[in-house]
């Protein structure tokens, strides 16, 4: 599905990411924690592609494709979803438009019809239930207004509505009272099932209570220096981050690491 | 026409013209002086403060006449679904056409006509608003023809009033409309400016509206006329008290567009809402210059001007905001908001208040700047293409201008909106 070799990017000339490694297979979810300014989101953005992340070496493959070569809209329509740590408003353009052009710019690439309105709006109404959102937010300018919570939960709406082969989740659960937190959870094990990864970006431990993992890697300084089972975000809880500079230890590269 | 006549003398035969016509004398007379001011004053400069940004070179370089327009075609347009009260000016003379049978308690003629008949409201406020300026006065002189409407209390015209403005290459002939709104009436009205075809031509309407206690009118101005067109429109309200005016400014075409807004709270309680688009393209030059005089306690005034420039487009806002002495509880915004899609366009930003009242709210803002990056790859990540993502964002950000008209106007002019944008992508 995915598989990130020796990635480096940086920012405004400035590295950030310094050799990454990683590989998902369809089905899996991995988390990737690490402490602030590690380079957590710089990962998420790069891999979406966003402008000035510059890839400086290293290569991604997604789906048997070269993930680096394609504009963000290539990715996106390819079946790669990237719920923002920051969701962005567009005033003026209705969160019920976006949500149609991009689920059928994700079908025509597909080589399917488009979805007549009816089933479009069966689909939506459906979702909007699982999500506990009000059906007004539709109407309203994308993310317009709309509350921390609303924002996130808005992030899983169109997650659900696109379907992506890989969703990376940028700390979705930053800001999220207990019972939004278990609605999103619930939103995100939904999309999981072999046809689906999911790279699950947080700093806390608390959101993989809810979606378990299949592999924890921790992040710092631009590097994977960890990498384990769901037990390693549990030691990361009790013990924080500092640990991880008392015990260096060779990056011992998993069966993840295999593509 | 020679050229080498000064502007201010280049209207002389058409001054003599228009003087002759049948009319009251007291008419001819204050066309006879506001000629003679309009010669003495001359056309603005940019040394004149309120007209810095903007030059009538071109108005000056050219020479115009006043023709009649041959075989004009009238056009279909996008109000047509309305089923407007129609009428057709071309190169500023009104093409015979039927008015439909009118609704009790409305009355439209001719301007001329309403002066010649002694119309009550027609003579307290013909050139009451529309001030002395220069222009203003251009206008007073030669305004050719135009019409009055005048709405009894208590009725509802639910037609729009649409006047269809054609200019003709070389020609000019202002023109100049009066409406009176009895209490707690209310009207709608729309003037389009085009071109009848592609020369340039010089279009210059001036309209004044009153509205009487609780009254409510909203006035569209739609301007697509060629790109080598000229164009100044005055417009000059006067609220009455708890009256609602609604006035929209979409300017879309020409090579230089001059619109002037002059709004004076009369009595206490009225509101406005002043908002305004420019698309501009080319070499296009389009100039908002607003007025609002709060005069009496208790107003409200809502004002949001925006451009979309493309090429070496130039927009220029000059928003002038008066808060009398005693004109408390005042409440007036303006906001000024430009999109700049080009790195030759360029938008003049003029907010000015002046505020002589205590206890008001009054606040202004403006931003001048590109497409936000973040809300394109925003709209790219979730798999629109770029050009799609740009469009969609202009769409949004030229469409707040709408907010505030109502249906069945508002998606007849979203959709004008979209299609004018959409041409400019292909383009």
């Amino acid at each position: 599905m995915l598989y990130i070799n020796n990635l480096h990017v940086a920012v405004e000339g400035k590295p950030i990411l310094r050799g990454i490694d990683l590989f998902l297979r369809g089905g899996e979810v991995h988390a990737i924690m690490g402490p602030n300014g590690s380079g957590k989101s710089t990962l998420a953005l790069a891999l979406a592609g966003r402008e000035g992340y510059v890839v400086t070496a290293g290569s991604v493959n997604f789906m048997g494709q070269d993930l680096l070569a394609m504009p963000p809209e290539q990715r996106a329509r390819a079946g790669l979803f990237l719920a923002f740590q920051y969701p962005v408003e567009v005033p003026g353009v209705a969160n019920v438009q976006l949500l149609k052009s991009a689920l059928n710019a994700r079908r025509v690439q597909a080589g399917l019809p488009e979805l007549d309105a009816m089933d479009f709006l069966a689909l939506v109404k459906h979702n909007l239930k699982q999500l506990d959102l009000d059906e007004s937010l539709l109407y309203r300018g994308v993310n317009e207004g709309f509350s921390g919570g609303e924002k996130k939960r808005n992030e899983i709406l169109q997650m659900l509505m696109l379907a992506p082969s890989l969703a990376i989740l940028d700390e979705t659960d930053s800001g999220l009272d207990i019972d939004a937190l278990k609605i999103v959870a619930a939103g995100v094990n939904r999309l999981r099932g072999p046809e689906h990864a999911i790279l699950l970006i947080t700093h806390y431990q608390r959101l993989l209570d809810y979606i378990r993992p299949d592999r924890v890697h921790v992040l710092d300084n631009g590097r994977i220096v960890r990498s384990g089972g769901p037990e390693l975000a549990h030691k990361l809880e009790e013990s924080g981050y500092g640990w991880l500079d008392d015990e260096p230890q060779p990056i011992i590269p998993g069966e993840e690491m295999r593509p | 026409m020679n050229t080498q006549i000064s502007f201010t003398h280049r209207f002389d035969a058409d001054f003599a013209r228009v003087t002759a016509q049948p009319q009251p004398a007291w008419l001819s007379e204050r066309r006879r002086q506001s000629y003679a001011r309009f010669q003495h004053a001359g056309l603005p400069t940019p040394r004149d403060e309120d007209w810095k940004y903007t030059s009538l070179a071109a108005l000056e370089r050219a020479a115009w006449t006043s023709h009649e327009m041959r075989e004009v075609s009238l056009p279909a347009t996008m109000f047509d679904a309305l089923t407007p009260l129609r009428a057709v000016f071309a190169a500023g003379r009104s093409l015979p056409g039927a008015i439909a049978e009118l609704p009790p308690g409305v009355t439209l003629m001719p301007l001329a006509q309403a002066l010649a008949q002694s119309w009550p409201a027609a003579l307290e406020y013909f050139g009451r608003l529309s001030g002395e300026e220069a222009l203003a006065d251009f206008n007073s002189a030669l305004w050719n023809d135009g019409l009055y409407l005048e709405i009894a209390p208590n009725v509802t015209l639910a037609q729009p009033l649409y006047l269809q403005q054609i200019g003709s290459a070389g020609g000019t002939a202002p023109l100049r409309h009066l409406l009176v709104l009895g209490a707690n009436s209310q009207a709608t009205l729309i003037q389009h400016s085009l071109s009848g075809d592609a020369g340039p031509h010089f279009t210059h309407a001036v309209s004044e509206c009153v509205l009487g206690h609780a009254a409510r009118l909203t006035h569209v101005e739609v301007q697509e006329e060629n790109p080598t067109a000229l164009h100044l429109a005055r417009s000059a309200a006067q609220l009455g008290a708890h009256s609602h005016y609604v006035h929209l400014a979409l300017s879309a075409g020409g090579a230089l567009t001059r619109n002037d807004l002059m709004l004076r709270f009369a009595g206490e309680g009225a509101s406005c809402q002043l908002h305004g688009l420019t698309l501009g393209r080319g070499r296009s030059h389009t100039d908002q210059h607003i007025f609002v005089d709060h005069a009496v306690p208790g107003g409200t005034s809502r004002q949001l001007y925006k451009s979309v420039l493309w090429d070496r487009a130039r927009s220029v806002f000059n928003g002038r905001v008066r808060v009398a002495p005693g004109a408390t509880k005042t409440d007036a915004r303006q906001a000024n908001r430009n999109l700049l899609l080009s790195k030759d366009a360029e938008a003049d930003s003029k907010p000015q208040l002046e505020i002589f009242a205590d206890d008001v709210k009054c606040s202004h803002g403006s931003a001048t700047g590109g497409l936000d990056p973040a809300q394109l790859f925003y709209l790219r990540a979730r798999g629109l293409d770029e050009a799609e993502a740009r469009a969609l964002l202009v769409e949004a950000f030229a469409a707040a201008v709408l907010d505030g008209i109502n249906a069945p106007l508002h998606p007849i002019l979203t959709h004008w909106l979209h299609a004018k944008l959409e041409a400019r992508h292909a383009a």
